[in-house]
């Protein structure tokens, strides 16, 4: 079910506390989400599961941070971002997300265990503008090398730092 | 799976069903036909209708309780009821239910992620109490401390092994200067 909404320029605010927990399966599917998420998200519990998690996924996003999160998590990782998330009603909000894979006995993949917490707006506003510049580089090169020319984008800020990926993003 | 709802609730509606249709049927024969004498009967089916109808969403709630908190005892965090209908008196208990796995379930993973970063020398890596609620944040502050305390203590060994280094060097040095000046007086 891939639903077409018109993204709007109002703005959802997580309270301080918030905590939006969603589960997937293997590929992506919405196997669980709680409440909070459910509000975000402005869909029914019915209607959010077995949907593809990108039901949620702003189209201000790049690829390449998806890329990013599905390579960190498939390989057994961690991830962490900064995530633009869109609601029914077109309105979005900012997450600061971590997904860890879940393991059966430490092996058999059972799926993917996200929460999001309430983003910091000063970094929030940092990120978006390097989203932007990523965004617009993957629009001016085109589908087959969008990913890896926006990864570029962030590497160029990641490199100089000396860190990788994760600690860049927990400093950041 | 046992429950009230499937089985004191469901039997004790049967038997009340069966009762108002026995003393229907009393009536006919008592009193001979006559439409009026349906009317309890038909109340009771409708009663029962409704009773039958909320019975099984409670059931698949009672169903799916009792599954999740086998699986919490077997040191399972993973299960969680989906698909609540609002109108379960049970929906709230199965959502604080889900909530306190999730917050149980990221406490779990902030510490095993946390920790695996600090063998693998990733300080940096903190743990984040926020969004989890008393003791699970209260858990993951101490734990910070413990990371913050391995960090130092990494510093420290690492100091340590660079003076002793350092000494060795100083002492191999000496010992090489000591030996050109005894050359130099022979």
């Amino acid at each position: 079910m891939k639903r077409n909404i018109i993204p709007t320029d109002q703005e959802r605010v997580m309270r301080d506390d918030d905590f939006i927990v969603s589960k997937t399966d293997p590929t992506g599917r919405i196997i669980y989400g709680n409440r909070i998420f459910i509000e975000f998200a402005g869909f029914t519990e019915q209607e959010l599961l077995h949907q593809q998690h990108n039901i949620v996924r702003h189209p201000d996003m790049p690829r390449a941070v998806f890329d990013l999160l599905w390579k960190t998590i498939k390989s057994g990782n961690e991830f962490l971002g900064y995530i633009k998330n869109i609601n029914k009603d077109g309105s979005f909000y900012w997450v600061f997300a971590n997904v860890t894979p879940s393991k059966h006995n430490g092996n058999e993949l059972l799926g993917y265990y996200s929460v999001r917490r309430k983003p910091n707006p000063a970094k929030v506003r940092e990120i978006s503008t390097v989203y932007r510049e990523m965004l617009q580089e993957e629009k001016r090169i085109g589908p087959k090398n969008a990913i890896q020319s926006s990864q570029q984008v962030l590497n160029k800020l990641i490199e100089p730092t000396g860190k990788d990926y994760r600690e860049f993003i927990l400093s950041f | 799976m046992n429950s009230f709802f499937r089985f004191n609730g469901n039997n004790t509606v049967w038997i009340l069903l069966a009762t108002v249709s026995v003393s229907t049927a009393l009536s006919f024969i008592l009193q001979g036909f006559s439409y009026y004498l349906f009317l309890p009967l038909i109340l009771a089916v409708i009663a029962s209708f409704f009773y039958f109808r909320q019975a099984r969403l409670e059931v698949r709630i009672i169903g799916a309780l009792y599954k999740l908190s086998k699986e919490i005892k077997q040191g399972k965090l993973e299960y969680r009821i989906t698909d609540i209908p609002v109108q379960s008196e049970l929906y709230t208990l199965a959502w604080n239910f889900n909530e306190a796995l999730d917050q149980m379930e990221a406490y779990m993973r902030e510490v095993g992620t946390c920790f695996q970063s600090a063998q693998n020398k990733q300080f940096y890596r903190h743990t984040q109490p926020q969004g989890l609620n008393g003791d699970f944040s209260q858990g993951l502050s101490d734990i910070d401390n413990s990371i913050t305390l391995m960090e130092e203590n990494h510093f420290n060994s690492v100091k340590d092994e660079l003076f002793s280094h350092l000494g060795q060097m100083k002492t191999e040095n000496l010992f090489s200067s000591l030996q050109r000046t005894q050359n130099d007086l022979n």
